[in-house]
Parts: C-alpha cells; sequence; structure tokens
C-alpha cells in the first residue's frame, strides 16, 4: 500500500504524535501490534534549500559544493521515514529508539536543486536481546531514478514485538567493558556540549536527548548525546570521496558519544596505484574508557553499479 | 670548498646534479632576540615588535643603518589579521632604509628556513645582492578570533544600510557566539595536536623515553655551554631585559627529566614517553639572517659566514595516517642528497629541529632503517646513520624554545657560525613542518 | 637625572630669593652647539712675550674678535692670559689685576685661559716659583668666577712654543663650550706634534674609525654619539646582556654593535678582529666600561673588589697590552681611559673603585712614557659628579650636597665627559699623552 503524502511532514508534529502514544497504549485505547504496516510513505517534490545545505556543510567543515551531501539527504528524507514510524499501526514506541545502523548506497551525485521523490517504509522487525529491531528504507528518486537509498536500523530497548527467532543483535551495545580499539588514532573530534544544538539546527531533529543536560535528562539520560546522524554525516564529509562519485557507506553505533566529547579516530583509507580514493575503514572509540562509539565503512562504487 | 664550479666539472656525470650556479649566496650573519616561553617575558609583545628588535639588532651588528636590503622575506605562523604585511611594517620601524621591500612567507615551522632559501635563490639569480631571511612568532600574542556566528553577523552589519538592516543582522545573535575562538596547534584536518600527531610516531617507532630525554639533555647542555664560551654574543641581542633564551636550563639532568610526567600520547595503548622536557614549549620570540652575495659582502667588508648550497622541500600524507606528520624531512634529504652527489658521511654537522626530542629521533631511526629507506623513500638500502656528535652541536630548540617561523633563521644563523668556526665542512639543516611538510638545506663553509 | 634645584633657582621668583638669601645659583652652561660661535663675545688677548701676537694671531685666523685692550663696560666672551716666558713672581702682579679689572665684564659662559709653563720644567727656583703662582692664581680665579665662566690652563713642556699645533687645539677646547664642566684644570702639551691646528673643523675625527667600550648607556653612550658628530666610525662594545641598548646606540650613531665583554681573555683579539675586517682599520680606543660596588672596606667582599678591578682596570691593562702590540692599531692612534675624580681624591666606600681608577691613571702615566714618540697617545678623563643613572643612585641629601660643592654648582653632563675624550681622541691632541683631564666642575666629589 502507498501513501502519498502532499509534503515532508513536521518533525515537531511527529514527536508530539509520539510523546502521546505510550500513554494511549497504557490507557488501551490502542492494540499493541507484532507485525509491521505494509506501507509505504511517499512525498514528491522534495527538494533542499541551498542555504541549509550551506549551513549543513559548514557544521560538517566542507565547502559548498554543487551536490548534497550524502548525510543532508537521510536529513532531507528523515520526516518521511519518521512519517512512517510514527504510524498508530507501527509496533515500536518512536521515542526512545536507539539508532544502531545505517546503510546508505549514493548511486549519484544529486544536484541541489534537484527535485526528488523520497519514499520510505519499514522491514525486518527482529528481536534482539535487549528489545526489538526494525529498518527503515529510503529511497530517494530523480526524475524516476534511484540515486540515494538508504537502510536505518533502530532498537526500541525493553519492547518485545517480535516474534522470537534468532537474535542477530550484537552484544557491544550493552557490553561496558573495554575493547580492543585500534592503537592509534589518525584524527580527532573535539565536540561541544552544543554540537547536538548546533546539528538540530541544521537538520530540524530536535531531539530532546541531544540537546542539553536538561532535555536529555527528562528522557533519562545524564548528558546529551551527540545525533548518530551527526557522526556519520561527519564520517562521511571527512572520510568519504567528494560528493561527485557514488560511493556507499555503512556505520555501526555502538557506545553513543556524550557530549562535550574528545573521540578518537582511525581512518584506514585505501587508494589505488594512482591515489584514487577506493574506500575506507573507519573506527571511533572514547580514548578514556577505551569503548567503540561506532566503525564505519565506505566503499567507491563503479557508476555501471550504481546504475543497477 | 668552493661551490662554483670550474668549466672542468661539467662533465655529463654531474647531469643530474645542481645546475652551474651563477654565483654564490653568502650567510653574512644572524641575529635573533633571547627565545622566552610563552606566557614569560614577552606575553606583551607583539610579532611587529620582535620582528623589529631582532632586525634593529642586524642592523646594529652589520651596521646597515638607512641601508636599502634587497628584499627582508619574513613571516608568522601565528599572525593577527592587522599585521597582513608584518615584515614590511617591521622594515618600516627598523633603522634600515624605508625603501626597502619586504615580504611575508608562511611555512609553518619552516617559514624562517623557506625565507632563506627563497632570497639565496634570488642572490644566485643575480635577482638581488643582499636580503635579510627571517621569522617570528608569538604563542603569547596570539590571534583570538570571533566565533564563526559573530564574524557572519559583525559581515552583514557591515554590510547593513538601514537600521532595521543592521537589527535583523544582530537578531541572528546567539549567547554562545560571544566565546572567542582561542588559537590552536591543531593539525585542521586531523584535529590532532602536533604532539599528539608525534607521540604516533614515536610509539610506531619505538623511540624510548630515555633516548628522548638524553637527547633532550644534550640540547641544553650543549647550549648552555655554547654560551658560557661566548658563541652566542654575535648571534642573540636581548631584548625586554632577557639576555638568555629563557627555556634554557643549564643544570637539568636525566633525573629531573625522567621525573616529568609524559603530556602527548596518553591515550594511546603504547606507553606515553613524550614529556614537557622532551618537548619543545611553546614560545615567543625572532631570528634573522644576513644573506648577500660574495660581492656585496667585500664591498661592505662584511663577513661571509656559509655559502647556502642547496635545499629541498617535501611533504607527506598524514591525513590518512599513513605517515607520521613530521617525516617529511625524512623524504627530502634523500632527494636533496642524491641531487648534489653526497651522503650522510659528506657532513661535519647536523641540525635536525627538535620539534620534539622524538622527531630527530625518528628521523635518525629512519635513514638507518633499510626496509623503510627501500619502500618508502626507494633506496637500495638504509641511507645511513647521523654521528651524534655532530648533532646539534650548539644545542637546538629543546633548549632554546621554538617561536615556530624564527627556528629556521637561528638555525641558519648558528650553523654557519659553526661551520666558520671551523673554518671547512658542510653541514645539514632539517625543519619538520605543520601539514606534514618539511625543508631540508645545505651549508657549506668558505 | 634632573637637576630641579638648577631650574629653580633660573626662573622667577626664586632666583631673585636665591639671590638675596645668598643661595648657590648654578646657571645652564654653555655647551657646545653646532655652528654656534667658539666664544659668546670678544677674546682678550693679555701678555708680554712674543708668543702673544702669535695667539692673537692665531685667534684672528679662527674670526674671532681678538683684542689686545678692552674699551670700559664693554661685555667679553673670553681672557687669554699669555705667560709663557714669565721667570719671576713679581711678573704676575700686572697681567693678573689686569685680568682682574675685567672680570666683571666677562659674559655668561665666559673663558679665562692661561698659557704657561709648568713648574716642573724649570730648575731655577724663580722660574718654578712663578710658573707654580700661575697655577695656583688661576685655580683661586675659577672659583671666584660666576655664571658658567671657567678658567683653564694650557702648559707648555719645554721644547714647546705657543705655534705648536696642540697648543691650538687644546686652547680651542678651552674656550668652546666643549670644556663647560672642565674648570680650574691644566692641560699640558707635551710635544709639537701634528698638524698645524690653523682651522676649526666640525668633524675632526673623519676618516677615523673607534672603539667605545661600555657604550650601552650614560657616559658611554654619549662618548659614541660625540665621536661620531666629530666623524668617527663607531664600534659601540658593551656586554652581551646589554645588547639591547648598545643596539639602539649603534643605529643612532651609524655605527656597529660588538657584543663581547670586556673582561674576556678574548676581548682584544675579537674587537681588533671587528675593526679590521669591518672598517680596515682602529684610531681610537676609548675604556669607558666600568662598574661600581660600593662597600666600606671593612664589609668589603673579594667578589666587589675582583669584579671592579677586572672591568675597571684589569681589561684596561690586558687590552692595551693587545692594542699597542698589533699592527690594526693606528700609529697615530690614541687611547682615552676613563678615570675618576675619586681615584684622585678618594672616596668613602670606593676602596676597589678608587683604586681601579687610580690605577688607570698609573697605567696612563706608565705607558704614555712607553709610547713617546711613538705618535700615538694615551690620556685619561677624570669625570666628577656627572648626572648619570650611577649617581642617581646616591641618596638626595648627598647628591644635593655633591652637586653644589663644584665652582660651577651643578653636576655636570655626560655630554662634558665625551667633549673631553673626543678632544683628547682629536688629531689635534697629539701632543698630549699621559694626561689626565678633570671633568668635574672644579671638584674633587664624584663617582
Amino acid at each position: 500500500m502507498d501513501r502519498l503524502l502532499q509534503e515532508p511532514p513536521p518533525l515537531p508534529a511527529l514527536y508530539a504524535k509520539a510523546l502521546i502514544r505510550p500513554a494511549q497504549t497504557a490507557l488501551r485505547l490502542r492494540k499493541p501490534s507484532t507485525a509491521l504496516p505494509d506501507v509505504r510513505h511517499r512525498v514528491e517534490n522534495v527538494t533542499a534549500t541551498p542555504e541549509k545545505v550551506a549551513a549543513f556543510q559548514g557544521l560538517m567543515g566542507r565547502f559548498q559544493s554543487q551536490f548534497l551531501p550524502s548525510g543532508y539527504v537521510h536529513t532531507l528524507a528523515f520526516p518521511v521515514a519518521v512519517s512512517v514510524l510514527a504510524r498508530r499501526d507501527f509496533p515500536l514506541p518512536l521515542l526512545g529508539m536507539i539508532h544502531l545502523r545505517n546503510e546508505v548506497r549514493h548511486l549519484h551525485p544529486i544536484a541541489i536543486d534537484e527535485r526528488l521523490s523520497v519514499t520510505a517504509r519499514v522491514e525486518k522487525l527482529l528481536p534482539h536481546r535487549s528489545g526489538t529491531m526494525a529498518d527503515v528504507v529510503v529511497d530517494v528518486e530523480a526524475a524516476s531514478q534511484l540515486v540515494w537509498s538508504g537502510r536505518s536500523t533502530y532498537l526500541a530497548k525493553g519492547v518485545q514485538a517480535a516474534a522470537p527467532g534468532t537474535d542477530s543483535s550484537d552484544p557491544a551495545v550493552t557490553d561496558r567493558t573495554a575493547e580492543d580499539v585500534p592503537d592509534y588514532p589518525t584524527r580527532v573530534w573535539t565536540l561541544d556540549g552544543g554540537i547536538g544544538r548546533s546539528y538540530a539546527a541544521v537538520s530540524g531533529d530536535y531531539n530532546p536527548i541531544h540537546l542539553s543536560v536538561a532535555s536529555s535528562r527528562m528522557l533519562g539520560m545524564k548528558r546529551p548525546i551527540a545525533h548518530g546522524m551527526y557522526l556519520a554525516s561527519r564520517m562521511v564529509a571527512e572520510i568519504g570521496p567528494d560528493e561527485s562519485s557514488p560511493f556507499q557507506w555503512t556505520i555501526d553505533f555502538r557506545a553513543p558519544v556524550t557530549l562535550p566529547s574528545r573521540v578518537l579516530l582511525s581512518a584506514q583509507v585505501e587508494r589505488s596505484s594512482t591515489s584514487d580514493w577506493l574506500g575506507a575503514e573507519v573506527t571511533a572509540w572514547d580514548p578514556k574508557r577505551r569503548r567503540t562509539h561506532f566503525s564505519g565503512r565506505l566503499e567507491r562504487l563503479h557508476r555501471q553499479a550504481g546504475a543497477e | 670548498m668552493n661551490s662554483l664550479p670550474t668549466q672542468q666539472d661539467s662533465t655529463p656525470e654531474s647531469d643530474r646534479s645542481v645546475p652551474a650556479q651563477p654565483r654564490a649566496a653568502v650567510v653574512i650573519g644572524g641575529n635573533r632576540i633571547p627565545f622566552a616561553r610563552s606566557g614569560g617575558q614577552y606575553a606583551y609583545a607583539s610579532n611587529q615588535e620582535m620582528l623589529t628588535a631582532a632586525l634593529d639588532g642586524l642592523v646594529a651588528r652589520f651596521g646597515l643603518q638607512g641601508e636599502r636590503i634587497g628584499e627582508v622575506a619574513a613571516g608568522a605562523v601565528l599572525k593577527h589579521s592587522r599585521d597582513f604585511n608584518l615584515t614590511r611594517e617591521a622594515v618600516l620601524g627598523s633603522a634600515l632604509a624605508a625603501n626597502t621591500p619586504a615580504y611575508d612567507v608562511q611555512q609553518a615551522c619552516a617559514t624562517g628556513l623557506e625565507t632563506v632559501v627563497g632570497l639565496s635563490n634570488k642572490i644566485k639569480l643575480g635577482q638581488l645582492e643582499s636580503g635579510i631571511a627571517g621569522g617570528v612568532d608569538s604563542a603569547s600574542d596570539a590571534p583570538v578570533a570571533v566565533s564563526e556566528g559573530l564574524r557572519r553577523v559583525l559581515l552583514d552589519l557591515s554590510r547593513a544600510k538601514s537600521t532595521i538592516q543592521k537589527l535583523a543582522a544582530l537578531r541572528g545573535l546567539r549567547p554562545a557566539d560571544l566565546l572567542p575562538n582561542a588559537p590552536t596547534t591543531s593539525e585542521p584536518r586531523t584535529g590532532l595536536s602536533m604532539g599528539e600527531h608525534q607521540a604516533i610516531t614515536t610509539a610506531r617507532w619505538n623511540i624510548s623515553r630515555e633516548a628522548q630525554d638524553e637527547l633532550s639533555l644534550a640540547s641544553h647542555r650543549n647550549m648552555a655551554a655554547a654560551y658560557d664560551r661566548g658563541f652566542f654574543d654575535d648571534l642573540v641581542t636581548p631584548f625586554r631585559g632577557v639576555s638568555r633564551d629563557a627555556n634554557l636550563r643549564a643544570d637539568t639532568s636525566l633525573e629531573k627529566l625522567g621525573s616529568l610526567k609524559p603530556v602527548f600520547g596518553r591515550t594511546l595503548s603504547a606507553d606515553a614517553t613524550m614529556t614537557a622536557g622532551n618537548s619543545t614549549p611553546l614560545t615567543d620570540g625572532a631570528a634573522v639572517v644576513l644573506l648577500g652575495s660574495e660581492d656585496y659582502a667585500r664591498q661592505n667588508n662584511l663577513p661571509m659566514l656559509a655559502n647556502v648550497v642547496d635545499a629541498e622541500a617535501a611533504a607527506v600524507d598524514f591525513v590518512d595516517g599513513k605517515e607520521g606528520l613530521l617525516m617529511a624531512p625524512v623524504y627530502a634529504l634523500p632527494r636533496l642528497l642524491q641531487r648534489n652527489n653526497m651522503s650522510l658521511a659528506d657532513f661535519d654537522f647536523f641540525e635536525i629541529h627538535e620539534a620534539f626530542a622524538s622527531t630527530v629521533l625518528t628521523s635518525l631511526a629512519a635513514w638507518e632503517d633499510e626496509d623503510f629507506c627501500r619502500t618508502q623513500l626507494g633506496l637500495p638500502g638504509a641511507l645511513g646513520s647521523v654521528d651524534r656528535t655532530k648533532l646539534n652541536v650548539n644545542g637546538s630548540s629543546l633548549a632554546a624554545g621554538h617561536p615556530f617561523a624564527a627556528t629556521g633563521a637561528r638555525i641558519v644563523a648558528s650553523l654557519a657560525k659553526t661551520l666558520a668556526e671551523k673554518g671547512s665542512g658542510r653541514g645539514l639543516i632539517s625543519v619538520c613542518a605543520a601539514g606534514g611538510q618539511g625543508v631540508v638545506a645545505i651549508l657549506e663553509a668558505r | 637625572m634632573t637637576d630641579t634645584y638648577l631650574k629653580l633657582v633660573n626662573a622667577k621668583p626664586f632666583s631673585q630669593f636665591a639671590k638675596t638669601a645668598g643661595l648657590p645659583r648654578p646657571v645652564p652652561l654653555r655647551r657646545h652647539a653646532p655652528g654656534a660661535p667658539l666664544v659668546p663675545g670678544p677674546v682678550l688677548v693679555l701678555g708680554r712675550s712674543p708668543g702673544t701676537q702669535t695667539v692673537a694671531t692665531t685667534l684672528l685666523g679662527w674670526d674671532l674678535d681678538v683684542r689686545r685692550h678692552l674699551r670700559p663696560k664693554e661685555k667679553l666672551g673670553a681672557v687669554v692670559v699669555v705667560l709663557d716666558d714669565v721667570a719671576d713672581p713679581a711678573q704676575l702682579a700686572g697681567l693678573f689685576l689686569e685680568v682682574g679689572s675685567v672680570v666683571r665684564q666677562l659674559l655668561p659662559g665666559g673663558r679665562i685661559v692661561t698659557i704657561s709653563r709648568p713648574a716642573a720644567g724649570s730648575t731655577e727656583p724663580r722660574v718654578a716659583s712663578a710658573r707654580n703662582a700661575v697655577e695656583g692664581a688661576l685655580r683661586s680665579l675659577a672659583k671666584e668666577l660666576r655664571a658658567g665662566a671657567t678658567a683653564n690652563g694650557v702648559l707648555l713642556d719645554a721644547d714647546v712654543d705657543v705655534e705648536a699645533p696642540s697648543v691650538g687645539a687644546t686652547l680651542e677646547f678651552l674656550l668652546s663650550g666643549k670644556s663647560a664642566y672642565v674648570d680650574g684644570q691644566f692641560v699640558t702639551v707635551e710635544t709639537s706634534d701634528g698638524a698645524a691646528h690653523h682651522q676649526r673643523s666640525d668633524a675632526p675625527l673623519a676618516g677615523r674609525t673607534a672603539v667605545v667600550t661600555g657604550a650601552a648607556r650614560g657616559i658611554g653612550a654619549e662618548i659614541a654619539k660625540v665621536l661620531r658628530r666629530d666623524g668617527a666610525q663607531i664600534i659601540a662594545v658593551d656586554v652581551p646582556a646589554a645588547g639591547e641598548h648598545l643596539a639602539l646606540v649603534a643605529n643612532e650613531v651609524g655605527g656597529t654593535a660588538l657584543q663581547v665583554d670586556v673582561t674576556a681573555p678574548d676581548a682584544a683579539e675579537r674587537i681588533l678582529n671587528h675593526a679590521a675586517t669591518r672598517y680596515g682599520r682602529l684610531d681610537i680606543m676609548v675604556h669607558n666600561a666600568g662598574i661600581t660596588r660600593d662597600r666600606l672596606l671593612a664589609n668589603m667582599d673579594p667578589a666587589r673588589w675582583n669584579s671592579v678591578m677586572a672591568v675597571n682596570l684589569e681589561s684596561q691593562l690586558r687590552i692595551n697590552e693587545k692594542l699597542l702590540a698589533a699592527d690594526g692599531f693606528s700609529a697615530d692612534g690614541s687611547i682615552v681611559c676613563l678615570a675618576s675624580t675619586s681615584g684622585i681624591a678618594g672616596n668613602r666606600g670606593q676602596t676597589n673603585y678608587a683604586a681601579s681608577k687610580a690605577g688607570v691613571m698609573g697605567m696612563v702615566r706608565s705607558t704614555a712614557n712607553s709610547l713617546a714618540g711613538s705618535g700615538r697617545t694615551i690620556n685619561a678623563v677624570a669625570p666628577g659628579f656627572i648626572e648619570t643613572d650611577m649617581t642617581a643612585k646616591i641618596p638626595f641629601a648627598t647628591r644635593e650636597v655633591a652637586r653644589r660643592l663644584s665652582s660651577l654648582q651643578q653636576g655636570g653632563l655626560p655630554l662634558d665627559v665625551a667633549e673631553a675624550v673626543s678632544f683628547l681622541a682629536s688629531p689635534g691632541a697629539s701632543g698630549i699623552s699621559g694626561q689626565v683631564l678633570r671633568v668635574c666642575g672644579q671638584n674633587l666629589v664624584g663617582a
């Protein structure tokens, strides 16, 4: 079933809706479901605002280019994705869901003024040892051609919504002991306490757990944490190729990055004999606790492969 | 030891060596102000004041009052925007003739050496008869930038014409925008400080804490001894009541150095070995070198300490961590040696800038490492060993301190004098720089 | 150092009060300024000897208004009394009384100069007494003069007559503002060496290269400036620690700064080498570097004694030895050493300093003997109370008393010392050697 929305729904309204849903469930006003809605939300004629793209690129430390940054496409499509997650028939609570993984195939460069169609659906409701996981798949098309496809995996902790099955989750998510992190960093990110607010301003994602000590405490966290997509976008911006070449990237989030924070990164970049960028393996970690924040993999796609 | 090749030298075998040089570029002498730790005696001295003082001391030493020098080239790494024409402003404030042209150069810590190389080349080409090269840096009086937010608001405000437009511009201001951005020595592309970068290189090359402390001790002892024998009497002019480098610790010892806690590399899995004792502190200071043609020196009865023979710059890809940030000189040296048909054995003195003790030690280790020299430098085998008794014989940056852009001129002047005292031989200079860069140069006694 | 009292007493209403109350009334001294006349008015030449006319002719050659007689009430710039052939005390009355009759006509900053012969040059008691009597009369007259006027004398050795070049040069110096703080002193001309002093020159040191030690500050810096003004190329020497000021001085005088500690064993070599390579010559050596480490002898420690002796005396001895043995020092080179009136009269708390300065004077006299006939000269200048950073440290009351104790009732300036040094270093002074010229305003107190 496809549902065509007139415009991307405003995120604050979706969050507000999500806030009252647990109450509705508690009051038995709605039935908890154990299956995913078989629906695709679609919005057409989505275009980026150049000033907002410039602000996003500025925050990532990149020069402005004529193409959308890969991370920004996610931001642009995010309200459509959230509109699916905020559906009454989506079995997991939107607020408090943990971002586990992103997998993006950026098949074609996307001009900043391009008219895009965004389609979002949910897939793979799977049990996890501490809850239930689900994927949101977003496809972005330009002139009926798939240019960007992203799969985001979320975890709803403590929710048993999926049929029992194989637990495919990574135990590291809740592992509190020191890990084997790389010997040497190749770069460091010094993230101040306001980085969540700065990213919220350029992405529109004002989830309270990212904004301030006070707002994150409301949701049970001692300190705000960085947006997963901030970390992913910055990783792609700093270590990825420029936006004119097709590539794919994945990021697996482990320990969240509390703010403020100093994050060490090791980026092992592969290059061809002619110094062309081929791909990179990235690990980011907390130097004090020696815990991995995330690991990433970036890979160049050949144009033929990208055309599908 | 004449660098002017004769007719017979132009044999085909020397095709790959330095092309016949029309004439020599000579180091006449140098001057610097004593270096002081950041926030110390020069806390309120600006780059322009320090560079002017260094120039005036040079003018006094060589009687250049009112003289038009061919060109003055200098620079600063940490620079205020108001100092866009720093060197020219310093010249105008100095005792040199006001019609002396000047320009700024910036190649991070290699700035000073690069100004020497550039002006020497102009002298060799006959474009210049005389030149003053140098640099200055103040980590105390460093520029503090306004935040990006405030900067945008201020720029919008300056463009705004009406009151309404001005108010609109101000509305964009957030309280956090009012916090200034303090200067850092971090590499822009990695966010890692120079010390953190070097800590990685140090660990990779397994440079021990003891070796670093020993090198630091030697630097302090050599420099203290050089001061005591009057070596710096005609290289340094006091400034603001400081007459010796304030960082110099003549009485330091391995015990004292060994008691210091590591400051860099503490988050690595390897043991942290770099301390405040075997790393250079942030430093304020200025240094200049007087260069000229032989004719210029003779006509003005000026000494000729050494010839500037040749130089080579290199850069490494440090961003991906493939190579250490400060390893570029390691790559520059074999290219320089090859072009000049020389080997490490051809040098009587080595001046390897001590950004950190481990920078020197990793360079030495790399040149001795057969595998590294083969795979990374493309050499048939190890480049060779540096005789430690010929290394930084009058002390270097660990003792003197390291005002980034000033270090090159300090080293050139000291080495030229060392060569002149010996009366023969060659000296090699190696300076690493931020951005994964490095410059090496050869001086030759006359 | 500002002399506040001097300013006060020269301004109304205090000037009137000071006159009535009989307080000391020092005036700003007449000092040399480029282009200024040598003397402020006509010069009266008195004397009975044949040399008198020679002197008058010399002065006429300098375009001065020379008189052999003075009209009543006419103002007078200077009196030159030629007494070169005085042989009997009885000859003095006429001339000195004549001088006395015109003393009140002397303009402020006026000069009285006698030209006579030293008593020691005669074995005849009557002659010697007459010659010595001149000195006594002149020194007393110097103390009677007011308004910045001074009285000094030129002494001619046996073989020297009034035509000797250095007599003219000395006369010029003593008449000029350059001798402002020289008072009651005698300068002996020993030989007739040197080029005839017919022409006065604005650059008597042109073509000469001079080393000034201790040139970073005070008297040394002033010496460098005056030698430069008089045409010399300057090598400004001081300890490395004083390099910042030294560079300023070197740049001001268009010279070169040489940072060397004069007590270093190789100081002479470094100075000679610098002069040879950079200027190709060395003509003038001014030993000015000096320190004080005052203590009563009962409290004196070896460090204080030894450092003062090392800087003030040993360095001069060692450098002179090498300088005089070196070809690099000109055949007609001159050495000027800074002594002190402390070394002549002694000064409480300055046994070490006075020893060193008296030692310098001994060295000068001895070296002059060995240099006799060589063309090279060595002399000393002994400053009295000079307004410097050093004397500024003297406690207020002591300083005020010291200032007023001189005939000129004020301290001298570093410039006054520098003028004397430049004079002794000039070719005109080549007939003068082994002399100690006091620049003390006729006072014996001071550092």
